[in-house]
């Protein structure tokens, strides 16, 4: 009786597992370890030959072709994604903080977080687009500034180039930040901070010696966040890219498997990227769990 | 409840992925070229945006009781990586340019056309069938439409017409230029470095030097380039928006700016320009031969050029449509003129060392 | 006593700053997508400043427009497969999570949520890749498939969470009872996660209709809405594209509002149960 109950719970038990395993295994991790082996593939005329080459890693990390390189544009988008993240932070920060402790009223609290978080639901497409409609030579911007005699022909300089992307970019992002930004300054125990003010701290001090050490982690992840997202996007800079600025590395991958027509050399930019932005989630979740132990000491 | 709810999902589920799954039945009756009615078949048009214009369309979907349905590439190279997508069960014709038709065809992602049925092809002059798309006895293109890759401006901001493709360069058009996200601006270097007076083909054929040149070029043309512009639609944008005052574009693009008021002019510099000559394809594995060969035939006929024709201001390939265009319509098409227009122009064709050339096109953009 | 005041002076001082910063950052946010929504009751074709008039003609055109609604119906119907898919894989898995520890526990909580980490290129094109090895041409199934994997991503950590938050008394209590693990499923665990999967049932559709660089490489001929949209924007645009993006808006808000008010209710009630 037992025996038969313990083999149907063993049945349960990988009943259950099994279809996520399963499906996970097929269409995540194979996929994942296929593309590196795809990466040493050579592209023959009309069709991938199965024959294992560095070619495509040896052209891709070649510096030989001078500032055009793809290496080149690897770091430029780096750069950009940087830009990206800091003011992304930057401006979520004010909001996650003023939502958590400058609203007191429990309903106002609910009304501005659905306003934080209702963003993050907008469509990529429609935010990305609004930015060609304010930037543009004869868009909303130029002609608030000629209105208010600030200038007089309209300036192209606001869109097709780094900064119209920039924009659009953080615009876009701002809400990966703000949600797990907002999670952690909610996490705080408001006990800390009233006993922090008790003991003669203004809200400043209390801010920088208590509050935002205690966020970290959640800065962290969306910083995160908000960097891989950006080294990833080839939307962004097609739509408001300009002559230089509408080909980051995101998009030399996208033309492999489109006009370029070269799936191994754009899979191995892929495995690149990959172990880039697994480097980077490994150390940032190294740095998120130490600065957690802290709080969890200083919690204490 | 749930139970129903559950079988419910799960049968839609699986419907869904079925159809997925499922193959289209293969059709092998013997071909009955009289028949007229299709019964709503759907015939997939992968081609340029410019020809599935419903004035010629429209007809031909009535005359066979059928269903066109169009998808658009931007350029020779996304034509390619759409066909390998979708091949012969996705898209029936094809309307590649020079620079793809021969790849197409030794790549054997072709059927061959029976000419037979192809009523117009004894119209159409030697001189627009390239050997490019024979292979043996089997032929596998059908001369369509044409035309230059030819600058055009705004002429209420732009006085007066370029003369040089070096003019492109000049600081009065920084900010203001856009060209074709293309490869086909190296053809544009070749041209100026003069590599096609002696042999036309060597535009595609560039050596590493000329391309390293080309590249350099292009890079400080960089600054005067507004945006690249991918397809006619962006373009067209670009100038209804006052983004960029000239362009390096196609003739439809001119049209469409024309139709909605605006004063564009087009000028073919000296050095004379690349252009493409469009041929009609059947993708290999096409389920509706027959009905694909029909809609061959109903476009290069004359009536179906002439439509073709106004629909894009392209030039046409079987003389016989004049029959069917006014004297506005044949000037704009350069009718008249047809065969030194012909001869004036340098067809894109296949280039073989693509990856070069791609490589070459990629640095231009991330120059900085 | 000074201080206190001074204090109290500085106080207000910061609270103002930080009110109008707020204010900026929530213009920031709204206004470009405010702006789409006003531009597409435009008269003019052209997005220029001041507007040229109000219409409704835009609303009219996009309704007509045959493939962007064609676009809708398969984006809807992805969305739907999809999230049917990830809740049938995702919660069975999440509960399998809960109540057994087994070797590589901890590699499958990492593993599950790596379509939403990374770029959606990188998924797409290593999903590509192994589907075109695997014969399935880019399409409708690709399409779906793609989606799935990523969505479960989304249900299976909202269910886990929710399940870690419940009650484990009240489950054993049950099984010592005599109830069998499946009544106990449906009758104990299932109503007390129902918002969360409701909830993430809700956001994986959603997500769904808005995903791009996945579908972007495994789309073929194959269009879904945000793809359909994309291709308009960049094929000339006219006002249809903002009236189309407004409806969408439209939905999200509704879509945001009511999952909320769900959400925060059951949490109340699992907190209560403690």
């Amino acid at each position: 009786m037992i025996t038969r109950q313990l083999k149907i719970n063993d049945f349960l038990k990988y009943g259950i597992l099994a279809p996520v395993v399963i499906w996970l295994m097929l269409f995540l991790v194979i996929p994942y370890f296929n593309l590196l082996m795809y990466s040493f593939w050579k592209n023959g005329p009309f069709a991938i030959e199965h024959t294992p080459t560095f070619e495509n890693y040896i052209r891709f990390f070649s510096l030989k072709k001078g500032s055009g390189a793809p290496l080149w544009v690897l770091f430029d988008t780096f750069r950009i994604a940087l830009i990206v993240t800091v003011c992304a932070v930057i401006i979520s920060y004010p909001l996650a903080y003023f939502i958590n402790f400058g609203i007191k009223n429990a309903k106002y609290k609910k009304m501005f977080y659905m306003l934080a978080v209702i963003p993050l639901w907008i469509s990529y497409v429609m935010k990305a687009y609004s930015w060609t409609i304010i930037l543009g030579t004869h868009g909303l911007l130029n002609s608030f500034l000629i209105w208010l005699h600030i200038t007089e022909k309209p300036m192209e300089v606001f869109l097709y180039n780094d900064f119209s992307v920039i924009i659009a970019m953080v615009n876009i992002y701002v809400p990966f930040v703000l949600m797990p930004l907002y999670t952690s300054l909610e996490q705080i125990p408001r006990n800390l901070i009233e006993a922090s003010e008790d003991l003669g701290c203004n809200p400043a001090r209390t801010f920088f010696k208590v509050v935002f050490p205690l966020s970290l982690p959640g800065v962290i992840t969306g910083a995160t966040y908000a960097f891989t997202l950006s080294m990833g996007d080839f939307l962004a800079p097609q739509l408001l890219g300009g002559a230089t600025s509408s080909t980051k590395i995101a998009n030399i991958v996208q033309m492999q498997f489109g006009t370029s027509n070269n799936w191994p050399y754009g899979a191995a930019i892929g495995v690149v990227i990959l172990v880039l932005i697994l480097v980077l989630l490994a150390l940032t979740g190294k740095v998120e769990k130490h600065f957690s132990k802290l709080d969890a000491e200083e919690g204490k | 409840m749930k139970k129903t709810l559950f079988c419910a999902f799960a049968l839609t589920a699986g419907l869904v992925l079925l159809n997925g799954c499922k193959g289209k039945a293969v059709g092998t009756a013997a071909v009955d070229w009289n028949k007229i009615d299709f019964k709503g078949e759907q015939l997939n048009l992968l081609t340029w945006e410019q020809y599935a214009d419903k004035t010629f369309v429209e007809p031909f979907e009535k005359k066979y009781n059928c269903k066109i349905n169009a998808t658009f590439f931007a350029s020779g190279d996304d034509l390619l990586a759409k066909i390998k997508a979708g091949g012969g069960s996705t898209y029936d014709i094809i309307s590649p340019s020079g620079d793809m038709a021969g790849y197409l065809v030794d790549a054997g992602m072709l059927e061959p056309i029976d000419t037979t049925h192809i009523s117009a092809w004894n119209d159409i002059p030697e001189t627009f069938k390239r050997n490019d798309v024979v292979k043996g006895t089997d032929i596998y293109g059908v001369p369509y439409l044409w035309g230059p890759d030819y600058v055009m401006y705004n002429a209420d901001v732009i006085k007066k017409p370029i003369e040089s493709w070096n003019e492109l360069w000049d600081p009065q058009y920084v900010g203001r230029l856009a060209l074709h996200d293309d490869i086909s601006n190296i053809y544009m270097i070749g041209k100026m470095l003069g590599r096609d007076a002696a042999d036309g083909q060597a535009l595609y054929n560039m050596s590493d030097a000329d391309l390293a040149y080309a590249k350099d070029k292009l890079s400080t043309l960089n600054k005067s380039i507004r945006k690249y512009w991918s397809n006619g639609g962006e373009l067209e944008n670009l100038f209804k928006n006052k983004e960029v005052d000239i362009a390096v574009g196609w003739p439809s693009t001119l049209k469409n700016l024309q139709d909605q008021g605006m004063n564009m002019k087009w000028c073919i510099p000296k050095e004379g320009c690349t252009g493409w000559f469009d041929r009609l394809m059947i993708v290999k594995g096409s389920q509706h031969v027959q009905l694909a060969t029909l809609w061959i035939d109903w476009c290069t006929s004359a009536q179906g050029e002439a439509l073709g024709s106004i629909a894009t201001t392209f030039s046409v390939s079987n003389p016989k449509a004049a029959d069917y265009l006014n004297a506005d319509q044949k000037k704009i098409a350069m009718v008249d003129e047809m065969y030194q227009f012909f001869k004036s122009i340098n067809f894109w064709s296949y280039v073989k060392n693509r990856e070069a050339y791609n490589d070459t096109w990629t640095e231009v953009k991330t120059s900085k | 006593m000074q201080r206190k005041v001074n204090e109290m002076k500085k106080n207000n001082t910061g609270s103002v700053i930080l009110i109008c910063v707020v204010i900026l950052i929530l213009l920031f946010l709204y206004f470009p997508v405010a702006i789409v929504t006003l531009y597409s009751f435009n008269k003019d074709s052209i997005n220029s400043f001041p507007m040229g008039g109000l219409t409704f003609h835009w609303y009219a055109v996009m309704i007509h427009n045959k493939p962007l609604i064609t676009s809708l119906v398969n984006s809807v119907e992805v969305a739907a497969v999809g999230t049917c898919i990830a809740i049938f894989i995702g919660v069975p898995g999440a509960l399998g999570m809960h109540k057994y520890n087994f070797p590589g526990k901890k590699a499958l909580e990492k593993i599950v949520i790596m379509p939403m980490m990374l770029p959606g290129i990188i998924t797409g094109i290593a999903i590509l890749t192994f589907l075109e090895m695997a014969g399935i041409m880019q399409g409708r199934l690709a399409v779906i498939l793609g989606h799935s994997t990523f969505l479960i991503g989304t249900v299976l950590p909202q269910v886990y969470t929710r399940l870690r938050q419940l009650d484990r008394n009240i489950e054993e209590a049950s099984l010592d009872l005599g109830a069998s693990e499946l009544q106990t499923f449906c009758y104990i665990i299932l109503p007390n996660i129902k918002t969360a999967v409701f909830g993430a049932a809700l956001l994986s559709f959603s997500l769904s209709m808005d995903e791009i660089p996945v579908t972007y490489f495994l789309n073929g001929v194959f269009t879904t809405l945000p793809i359909r949209i994309l291709a308009m924007t960049r094929n000339g645009f006219t006002p249809e594209i903002n009236a189309i993006c407004s409806i969408i808006l439209l939905l999200s808000v509704f879509a945001v509002v009511f999952s909320n008010s769900i959400s925060k209710k059951d949490e109340g009630y699992a907190k209560s149960t403690h």
